[in-house]
């Protein structure tokens, strides 16, 4: 068992087999994921419970906030370890999808901090949003991804920047623990964690219920689209071989 | 070895004195304007001291971060380390020592006379100093990694302000609550060791990563 399971994970790293396998994987996570948001958010927002202790209606975009900013993080996490894997290993699929984890992880990053705004302004008031601790390491770990993704534009050569993305990715990782513990270590106006691995929610399970559903999907759908990404490039990248000439020529219908 | 590495950066304060030169101008000069800003006579001046003088330092020494290795790889003298005349990570080392010690350092020494000017006074100058001498070391030893990424692009000058302005949060926090903290008469031990702390964390690991940066664009 365990040695088919480690020869089913060595073949992650073949672009070939990737591309193979890729549609299959990419179109199931996308329809787990795109169903997934649709049941939490119809749930979460129309049939959830009230919250008629402070915030009323304005605290169901909780359904969205905190799942886009869990994918946010995980995203980046998920690039720095792409990134030590790819400098250590050389194995190169991992950079092929840490390299399309940036645009999706920034996009998810700038919904966190949107949603959180919209959020905050109105139950917070005029305390001043970038102020926040939990806020501005937010920001900074949505200004990583933009650092990364310009700096992959300025580099023209596809291995200077492979290797630079990874180097930045896994400095900028210190950023993480410092968003996790902000609201703990700093005078900070935000929430603490809604979800913890030791205790259950401290909410009604009707509420906590669609947000998880809502956090699965996304981490689904996320999944699905740096899949799809990493697809594309990995083609892009061994278009000279033979199996992608053909794989190539199949897709655009020749 | 390290003697010689050590008499060239010493040459190097001497006989490109723009290089230390002009981000000192400019901490100054921004920091006068900035008071334009601030209304006269409102008290307010002192209390935005502490945050305003070190936002114009970090940019002042980011400015000054592409000159860090810009020299040294026009003439070879990178490409001459990479093969293996001395350790890269001991030549990034230097260069992030030699580039506190000429604008850090002086920036730290002259920052009292603009936060006097600003209306600080008392222990929180004394403060100011210290976390701008500790800061200045953390903001290049981190910088160092933006200067060898963009290194080889021809137009970096906006690039590594990009790269690792995220990365000086918590230098920024510190530093700033602790010369606050001394101006309200608040224990400020604390955040100034945090300060400190970064520094030292900073240049222990950021050589070895700038220099594996160098190797990479290099290549």
């Amino acid at each position: 068992m365990w040695q088919r399971f480690k020869v089913w994970f060595h073949k992650w790293g073949s672009p070939r087999w990737f591309v193979e396998i890729g549609p299959g994987w990419q179109n199931s996570l996308l329809v787990i994921g795109l169903v997934g948001i649709a049941v939490g958010s119809i749930w979460g927002l129309a049939f959830a419970p009230y919250d008629f202790h402070e915030q009323g209606n304005s605290a169901r975009i909780i359904y969205f906030h905190v799942p886009s900013a869990i994918i946010a993080q995980s995203l980046y996490m998920g690039m720095a370890i792409m990134g030590i894997v790819f400098l250590v290993w050389k194995i190169k699929m991992t950079i092929v999808f840490a390299r399309q984890i940036v645009l999706v992880g920034m996009l998810f990053s700038a919904l966190a901090l949107a949603t959180g705004g919209i959020w905050g302004l109105p139950t917070w008031g005029t305390m001043g949003l970038i102020t926040d601790p939990r806020i501005f390491s937010t920001a900074a770990m949505f200004f990583l991804y933009v650092g990364i993704w310009v700096l992959n534009m300025a580099l023209d050569d596809v291995k200077v920047a492979d290797k630079a993305t990874a180097v930045l990715a896994i400095v900028g990782s210190v950023n993480l623990p410092i968003i996790k513990f902000s609201v703990e270590w700093f005078n900070s106006l935000h929430q603490t964690a809604t979800f913890t691995l030791t205790e259950p929610p401290k909410m009604l399970p009707e509420m906590w219920l669609p947000l998880l559903i809502n956090v699965l999907a996304f981490y689904c759908f996320a999944g699905g689209v740096v899949l799809a990404r990493a697809r594309f490039e990995a083609l892009r990248r061994e278009r000279k071989k033979s199996w992608a000439q053909e794989r190539i020529n199949q897709l655009i219908g020749q | 070895m390290i003697a010689l590495l050590i008499k060239r950066e010493a040459a190097l304060v001497v006989r490109t004195p723009q290089d230390w030169l002009n981000p000192l101008l400019f901490f100054f000069m921004v920091a006068v304007v900035f008071a334009v800003a601030i209304p006269a006579q409102s008290g307010l001046a002192a209390e935005l001291a502490p945050g305003v003088l070190w936002v114009i330092l970090l940019l002042a020494l980011m400015l000054s971060l592409d000159s860090m290795f810009y020299a040294d790889i026009r003439d070879g003298f990178v490409d001459q380390v990479l093969v293996g005349a001395v350790l890269p990570s001991l030549f990034v080392l230097l260069k992030i020592l030699g580039h506190w010690v000429k604008i850090g350092w002086l920036a730290a020494l002259f920052a009292p006379i603009l936060a006097w000017a600003y209306g600080m006074s008392g222990i929180a100058v004394f403060i100011l100093v210290l976390s701008v001498w500790f800061g200045s070391l953390t903001i290049l030893a981190i910088g160092s990694l933006g200067a060898a990424l963009t290194s080889q692009i021809g137009k970096g000058g906006l690039l590594t302000p990009l790269l690792v302005l995220p990365l000086y949060i918590p230098t920024l926090i510190f530093a700033i609550s602790s010369v606050r903290y001394a101006a309200a008469g608040l224990p400020y031990l604390a955040p100034l060791l945090f300060t400190l702390v970064l520094a030292l964390v900073a240049v222990v690991f950021m050589p070895a990563v700038t220099a594996f940066a160098l190797k990479i664009v290099a290549e």
